[in-house]
């Protein structure tokens, strides 16, 4: 059998990547270890530049249709790679010097790649090991910090909590695998017990497995609990890859089971990721508010947004033609512009939350108090993600939010509608936060007289959080370029 | 009744009553030792339905070494001279178990109440060898990555710093 | 399958099992017998003539001796320990090939219990579930010593269980099957020792790690642990320990006999044909039996981080890059001669690795400064 290496090239190079930062960190020592942050990026960087030929290529599968290399996945593994660059850049200066910088930069590596093959996997099995591959190596740098208290907390919480999702994903799958005798996504689509007018029970029961599975790793209400403390108490690049990248990674695998794997059964999983959407956002909203620690604040906001991320996939379900007509294409796209601006503005937040770190360990909200007069420019930065992050134009939030409200009304559902309302009135209530902590940091009054120094940001947060500042006002001012971007991304169901 | 029927009634008591024991007790290290006896149990309806390379694999990494490796840190960490645990969450664990019991035996039964499942003779270990190294190839490598990230991230966690 | 074939099988069973309990009183015997010569002692000598009826006294002293509950023993793991430790230890036997085939009319009977398309796995996991034994004796027996033993007992079983799933490996790529029986036969034109020195030598010193026997028999070192996991333990239950080693023994041998030396192999008359391969293969595993005597009389014990370096550091190591040698030589079909030079080199390595007892490793002036 012949292996098409050209499409596992990307994976290839970050695989490559990882096992040249084991080595190198063997080899080095003090300060020069920094290296292996150097390396990672260099390989992140090298697999976009090789996947970017392939947006102009016809989709390929290898593998006997294991793996499949379509544009979407072409789009979301470039999003994936830009995050990976992007938080290992940001990880460079707080990792600096750490007793494990070299294994940080390994782990989140091996991290990326599964976030790689999660696009491509059209079969439930390398689904779950794509999981797997981006959860595990997480569970361990959440828990770095060893001396800190929270850190333990963080990396206990989120292993066992992933580690009951992934005993219920695999259960999922021995029950879809016994009702329809296959792991392959398209062969379950067509199999007779999937297509059948009364499709048997434990179908819909793996589903519901599946989703809980899934909704572990998106942080999705009622399955949300671990990623307040596991943010707070992790490393903070690594709160950041986990609240974009790994959460991404989670609403592609979703959408891919869901619309590959059950279109005849999204009857049934329309209305219930609705039902999630609606929950999972309002929680988040509601109980952000009551938030005094900023890490914990993007947190419940970063369920919020996972609120409105479902909601394309619900719409999806709610259609009685799946797989027919632009619509779903439509939902597809806004969900792909969503993930990638939600991914900027996220990054960014989280980028002046690590600078901002170094002097204030705790991060608290009142911390930020007269950020404003004390370093100008990362607040403005700041206030720009947040606004963008409540959705207000002129700052790229506005159209993700427009993107996945007319994606959703279009469809022409009652289930569209009601969850575009319902998006609509939570991002009002995520206002009062959002700009709760612009107030504090423009008008909030430092504590304490000393406090009134400049804050110092490190070089490298200071150009990262630049990056993410300009691309957020230029996706706000002209999104055309996105928008074009994202429309590349077409999910393609037969190869 | 045929003779592999027999056999499979008596390993399906056997491994859920052991299960049952493995959440029912408060030692840990008779629930260690019952979970390793249900999942010997299972491995034996591995074989039982031909797939006797999955079983013995089974008993090879689960019984032999995950469950022996719980035993290692109960032993090492001091629960074995007070090996009695128990929470107040009891009740409401049998609840859930009892609601999650029976919708997926619900659903399992009118799904394949009335079906027939053969007895099948040992499936070729030949043919499982070729098929992991050729198409399932790529789940195979990622999942040596994983085992790669999780070694290192053992001896990270367990290192004295 | 007809009646015939179940009473085939259980004629089989329970002959094997009462010849092997035979032979273990044989095993025990000649231990006794081999190292009290190499000691210059005379050995058991009172019971039967040369002291042949020993091991039946003792087991009869066993029998009748005052079965001890110690007060602090878990009520339920302490009486099961013993037989959780035996039975995987006759279990395993079941797969070992001790002959060819024996026709009488129509009817075909391969001389072993049963020849299932996994044996050699099922070997290993035989292994693996022995662990079980000693570490809940040593947990269940409610003191200090037997715990230590147990946990030091578990932890050298398990790591020298992947070293001696790793030597098997090689042997299963070229046999390409996992059944003892085809290991066997596929050794018709050149035994595996040929070819695969290193993986039996790992094989050999793992096996020996396995069944806790000197110089690896950390577990029980009567100077710091009075016996080890199986200090409590008095009667019966002592006497199921007891036979399990030696049936490890007797098992690990015939495995090395049935993986690397040709089973029931050898040059033999053109009569009674089955009977020279049963001769054949008692004879070469007794040939290990006895090396197993030797080396626990030749080497003093090792110290357990030496023990952990060994099986950790070389072992392992060895075993891996062992296995992607001979994949490439068996893919690219280069001369066999190739792999036995390189058999031999590696092998040469693994003996002056393992065989001098490792200097005490020396801190550097660093290390000794932080551990400070």
């Amino acid at each position: 059998m012949r292996i098409d290496y050209a499409a596992l090239a990307p994976e290839l190079v970050i695989t490559g990547a990882a096992c040249l930062v084991l080595l190198v960190d063997l080899a080095v020592r003090g300060r020069t270890r920094v290296i292996s942050g150097y390396i990672a990026l260099v390989g992140s960087l090298l697999a976009i530049v090789l996947l970017i030929p392939k947006m102009f290529d016809a989709p390929t599968s290898t593998l006997n249709g294991l793996f499949v290399l379509d544009h979407f996945a072409v789009v979301m593994k470039i999003i994936f790679l830009a995050v990976a660059a992007y938080v290992i850049w940001i990880a460079i200066p707080p990792m600096r010097g750490h007793r494990y910088e070299g294994e940080f930069v390994f782990l989140l590596l091996c991290s990326v790649l599964g976030t790689l093959l999660m696009p491509s996997s059209r079969d439930l099995l390398m689904l779950f090991v794509s999981l797997e591959l981006v959860s595990a190596p997480a569970f361990v740098i959440a828990g770095l910090r060893k001396v800190n208290p929270l850190s333990n907390e963080a990396a206990l919480k989120f292993f066992i909590f992933g580690v009951l999702s992934a005993g219920i994903f695999v259960y999922g799958i021995s029950l879809i695998y016994g009702a329809t005798g296959t792991t392959s996504l398209a062969a379950i689509a067509a199999s007779p017990a999937a297509r059948a007018a009364h499709p048997p029970a434990i179908l819909f029961t793996g589903i519901v497995f599946i989703v809980a599975a899934f909704g572990f790793k998106v942080s999705a209400v009622p399955f949300h609990f671990w990623a307040p403390d596991t943010y707070e108490g992790a490393p903070t690049p690594l709160a950041a890859f986990l609240s974009v990248a790994s959460k991404a990674a989670g609403f592609v695998g979703l959408l891919l089971i869901l619309y590959i794997g059950f279109p005849a059964l999204a009857k049934f999983w329309g209305p219930f990721l609705g039902v999630i959407a609606i929950l999972t956002m309002t929680v988040g909203n509601v109980v952000a508010l009551r938030q005094r620690q900023f890490v914990r604040l993007l947190a419940y906001s970063s369920i919020a947004h996972a609120g409105y991320m479902l909601i394309p996939i619900a719409v999806i379900g709610s259609k009685a033609g799946v797989g027919s007509g632009s619509s779903n294409a439509t939902l597809i796209r806004s969900l792909v512009i969503y993930l990638a601006i939600y991914s900027i503005m996220q990054l960014g937040a989280f980028a002046v939350a690590i600078g901002v770190s170094k002097q204030y360990p705790t991060l608290l909200v009142r911390d930020l108090s007269g950020l404003g007069r004390r370093a100008p420019l990362p607040a403005l930065a700041l206030a720009a993600f947040l606004i963008a992050l409540g959705g207000i134009p002129p700052f790229g939030g506005w159209f993700a939010k427009f993107a996945l409200f007319t994606a959703a009304i279009d469809a022409g559902t009652s289930l569209g509608l009601v969850l575009a309302i319902a998006m609509v009135v939570n991002s009002v209530i995520s206002l009062f936060y959002y700009l709760g902590v612009v107030r504090v940091m423009y008008l909030g009054e430092t504590p304490e007289a000393q406090d009134e120094g400049a804050v110092s940001f490190p070089r490298t947060i200071a150009a990262a959080t630049a990056l993410a500042f300009i691309g957020v006002v230029f996706v706000g001012i002209y999104p055309e370029p996105f928008a074009r971007f994202a429309d590349a991304a077409r999910l393609v169901l037969h190869v | 009744m045929a003779l592999p029927t027999i056999a499979f009634w008596i390993l399906a008591a056997f491994t859920a009553v052991s299960t049952l024991f493995t959440v029912l007790t408060r030692n840990v290290v008779h629930s260690a030792l019952g979970l390793a006896a249900s999942l010997i149990g299972a491995a034996a309806l591995f074989i039982l339905f031909g797939a006797q390379f999955v079983g013995l694999a089974q008993i090879l990494i689960y019984v032999g070494a995950v469950v022996i490796l719980f035993m290692f840190g109960i032993m090492l960490t001091g629960t074995a001279v007070r090996p009695v645990v128990d929470n107040d969450q009891r009740p409401a664990a049998a609840l859930v178990a009892l609601a999650v019991f029976l919708v997926l035996a619900a659903g399992i039964v009118s799904s394949f109440g009335t079906k027939k499942v053969r007895f099948q003779v040992a499936f070729p270990t030949v043919q499982l060898g070729h098929q992991l190294f050729t198409t399932w190839v790529l789940p195979f490598e990622a999942v040596s990555i994983l085992l790669l990230a999780a070694l290192v991230g053992a001896i990270v966690l367990a290192r004295r710093d | 399958m007809d009646w015939l074939d179940v009473v085939i099988i259980l004629v089989k069973v329970v002959v094997c099992f009462l010849l092997l309990n035979l032979l273990l009183a044989v095993v025990v015997w000649a231990e006794r017998k081999v190292i009290a010569d190499m000691q210059s002692r005379i050995g058991p000598n009172r019971a039967g003539p040369y002291g042949l009826l020993q091991s039946i006294a003792d087991g009869l002293k066993l029998f009748t001796k005052e079965d001890i509950f110690p007060l602090s023993a878990d009520r339920i793991v302490y009486p099961i320990a013993p037989i959780i430790s035996a039975v995987p230890a006759f279990l395993a036997f079941t797969v070992v090939p001790f002959g060819n085939m024996l026709s009488i009319g129509h009817r075909h009977i391969t001389l072993q219990i049963a020849d299932i398309n996994v044996g050699l796995l099922f070997f290993l996991a035989m292994g693996s579930i022995a662990v079980y034994g000693v570490a809940l004796a040593g947990w269940s027996s409610g003191s200090k010593y037997p715990l230590i033993g147990a946990v030091r007992s578990s932890a050298q079983m398990i790591s020298y269980e992947i070293a001696m799933g790793l030597s098997v490996i090689p042997v299963v790529l070229y046999a390409g099957t996992l059944s003892t029986r085809g290991i066997v036969l596929a050794q018709q034109h050149m035994w595996f020792i040929g070819a695969q020195i290193p993986s039996f030598l790992i094989y050999l010193i793992a096996g020996v790690a396995e069944c806790n026997r000197a110089p690896f028999d950390l577990p029980e070192a009567e100077t710091e642990l009075v016996a080890g996991f199986h200090t409590e333990y008095s009667g019966i239950k002592f006497m199921l320990f007891f036979m399990a080693e030696y049936m490890h023994i007797v098992t690990i041998s015939a495995i090395a006999v049935t993986l690397f030396f040709g089973g029931w192999m050898g040059p033999h008359p053109n009569f009674l044909v089955p009977l020279w391969g049963v001769l054949w293969f008692l004879g070469k595993t007794a040939a290990f039996v006895f090396l197993f005597y030797w080396v626990r009389a030749s080497f003093p014990r090792l110290r357990y981080d030496q023990l952990m370096n060994v099986g950790w550091k070389f072992l392992i190591p060895i075993g891996m890059a062992w296995i992607p040698i001979s994949a490439a030589v068996h893919i690219f079909d280069i001369r066999r001669v190739v792999l036995v030079g390189a058999g031999v080199i590696v092998g040469i390595i693994v003996l002056s690795l393992v065989l001098p007892t490792k200097k005490p490793e020396v801190l550097t002036e660093e290390e000794a400064k932080t551990t400070a």
